[in-house]
């Protein structure tokens, strides 16, 4: 069994709003092990991104709060420490890299500049020559051609691909035990994104970070995941590994997600007449139903999910599988 | 009357760069080179490429939103670059547009009603009050939206439900024609199927014919009749979207949809992975504008652009090596 580097248990998140009090992670918990990846999906609102911004405990307060739980770094409650110490985690041992490379680059500093900052904080020991070739390392690192000469570059020089690139060598820097990857390829384009996804795993084999994956693309999860938790209204609603949750989905919007994504069968050539969709769409965070959140747009949703019973909790039905549905759809 | 509803022939977009002291041309941009294609009546045409290809510009010259610098777009047989400002309005009618960004396409201070109604108004159609009524409430039927939407803004709506106003107000002027560009890479995926599911049931209900421009190629491949692929401003590869999948011929078309993350993880294909980036359009490589990237290159790929191959009568490709 791998090293277990990150506990999260029982995670609680909330905001304050002019439309009263949010929660925008309830009850989340899950593992993160050396050398495995983590995927969380979920669509937009269902609170993956301030999970991970928990994890680094990024939430502006207010309007932000962490209302409750756990987060166990290497055993030690990263929640119990003064935010000033956190900084020497931040970057050091939890990295993050973020969706739009763009906006997470200072345009006016070269990207040498913004690489070579991260060894001033973490190890100021380091000459400023030796902070350079460091930097030259690290873009070496993560594929940027003839890197001496693009550590004098502004990110405005810079294609995408290559902006994630140096977003990627500065979270790797350090040599993280964690990195928390934010929809990192969202706004790529696919052959760039399949080097970059690329890359993260040749990276994670050398180095052996426990990756956590956020994204809503069911694809992105398959092939890189170890595991994959389903986040739906700031709960996790299914996690296991991956095959088992493509193979096996039981929470019905899993199940959902999955068949609604186009598919080409090559070998018949064939096309369904219709996408299998779930109606309706994600309720307001500020207007939950009583009951099961996704009560709703559920096929299978009796009384019973209606309130009756109260919300439906996680609960392990097959080893390493946990499901949040009193009608699981069953092997 | 043709077959064919458009055809398009040697389009070219040509966008000038200024630059010096006296503002003279000192480059230019090809954002669409010399590219031509037809779509049959009631057919969906499938359009992918990454970013900067030009896809959006060509879905916008076809409407002339952006002013087309050569070659000629026929609609129904008449060569439309050629119309004026008042025969142009008139056979706008026909084309209508559906954008990417269902927040930023509608003008957040109209009423539902208001924005649908403002195309019918300018064409003068449905101008009796109970017609118009009418009108807007089978319009919202067809794109499955309440009665009460009509008097909301478009703030009230989910991004889902404001691509339904977008679609229903290009439908309003009961086009024949229609140019989707991205209409859904904005939205959840959970949302995604369902306004695809939409507008394949508007189209078999309507009789629609469809450009759709997305760099999904999920997407494009289930919709679409057939799939043509741009890469640089050049069309490079059309083929049925069954056969491109499968018997892709130009290199590029193979490479893109091998990157596509397959949602199976029992299922470990063998990647082709693309070097480098896309090259600048200011500044496209000789010859193939793919030879850098490609690892199927010769000498010739370097010296000239490949003309086109007709492998049947769906299937087209420009590449000297074919797979």
């Amino acid at each position: 069994m791998a090293e277990k580097l990150l506990e999260v248990r029982d995670l609680v998140v909330k905001f304050k709003t002019d439309r009263g009090l949010v929660t925008a992670v309830n009850n989340v918990s899950f593992d993160v092990f050396r050398g495995k990846t983590l995927g969380i999906v979920g669509e937009s609102g269902s609170g993956k991104s301030v999970t991970a911004l928990s994890i680094m405990r990024l939430i502006p307060n207010p309007p932000g709060q962490i209302a409750g739980g756990t987060i166990s770094f290497k055993g030690k409650n990263l929640l119990d420490i003064p935010l000033d110490n956190m900084r020497s985690i931040r970057g050091n041992k939890i990295a993050m890299i973020f969706q739009e490379p763009m906006t997470s680059l200072n345009p006016v500093f070269t990207v040498g500049n913004q690489i070579e900052e991260v060894f001033k904080l973490h190890q100021s020991e380091l000459s400023k020559a030796d902070r350079k070739n460091k930097a030259i390392e690290m873009l070496k690192l993560v594929g940027i051609p003839s890197p001496e000469k693009r550590i004098n570059e502004y990110p405005h020089q810079l294609s995408g691909g290559m902006r994630q690139r140096v977003m990627i060598a500065m979270s790797l820097a350090c040599q993280p035990d964690i990195l928390i990857a934010d929809e990192p390829t969202t706004a790529l384009d696919v052959t760039i994104q399949a080097q970059i996804l690329e890359l993260m795993k040749k990276l994670q084999d050398e180095l052996g970070m426990g990756i956590i994956m956020i994204t809503h693309d069911l694809g992105v999860v398959a092939e890189t995941c170890d595991d994959v938790a389903v986040m739906y209204c700031g709960n996790i609603v299914e996690t296991a590994d991956v095959k088992t949750l493509f193979g096996h989905p039981q929470h019905p919007y899993t199940k959902g997600l999955i068949e609604s994504i186009p598919s080409f069968d090559s070998t018949t050539g064939i096309k369904k007449e219709r996408l299998p969709t779930i109606e309706g769409m994600v309720p307001s965070l500020f207007d939950l139903p009583k009951g099961c959140n996704f009560q709703d747009r559920c096929k299978s949703a009796s009384d019973k999910c209606r309130g009756g019973n109260g919300e439906p909790i996680l609960a392990e039905i097959a080893s390493g599988h946990q499901v949040s549905c009193f009608h699981p759809m069953n092997y | 009357m043709s077959d064919y509803l458009l055809e398009v022939k040697g389009l070219t977009k040509r966008f000038p760069i200024k630059g010096g002291l006296l503002g003279r041309e000192v480059g230019a941009v090809n954002a669409v080179n010399n590219v031509s294609f037809s779509i049959k009546r009631g057919e969906t045409l499938g359009l992918v490429g990454e970013s900067g290809c030009g896809k959006t510009t060509l879905g916008r010259s076809l409407l002339r939103l952006i002013e087309p610098s050569a070659g000629q777009v026929l609609f129904g047989g008449q060569d439309i670059t050629k119309f004026d400002a008042l025969q142009m309005r008139e056979i706008r009618r026909k084309m209508q547009i559906i954008f990417q960004d269902p927040y930023a396409s509608l003008n957040p201070r109209m009423t539902i009603g208001s924005i649908l109604s403002e195309p019918m108004e300018i064409h003068g159609l449905f101008l009796g009050r109970t017609e118009r009524q009418n009108r807007l409430y089978q319009l919202l039927d067809q794109v499955q939206l309440p009665k009460d939407a009509l008097n909301k803004y478009p703030h009230e709506f989910s991004g889902g439900q404001r691509q339904r106003v977008c679609i229903a107000r290009a439908l309003a002027v009961e086009p024949e024609f229609i140019v989707c560009d991205e209409p859904v890479s904005a939205l959840d995926v959970s949302v995604q199927a369902q306004v695809v599911n939409l507008l394949m049931d508007l189209q078999s209900e309507l009789k629609l014919t469809y450009l759709f421009i997305a760099h999904d190629l999920k997407v494009v491949e289930y919709i679409s009749n057939r799939v043509a692929v741009m890469y640089l401003g050049n069309m490079i590869e059309v083929a049925e979207s069954s056969e491109l999948y499968g018997g892709a011929r130009h290199p590029y078309t193979k490479a893109l949809f091998s990157a596509i993350p397959k949602p199976n993880p029992n299922i470990h294909m063998d990647r082709i992975l693309l070097e480098g980036d896309i090259p600048s359009p200011m500044n496209p490589p000789t010859g193939c504008h793919f030879h850098p990237r490609c690892w199927k290159v010769t000498d010739q790929c370097k010296a000239a652009y490949p003309a086109v191959t007709a492998q049947s009568q769906t299937h087209e490709y420009r590449c000297h090596n074919p797979i």
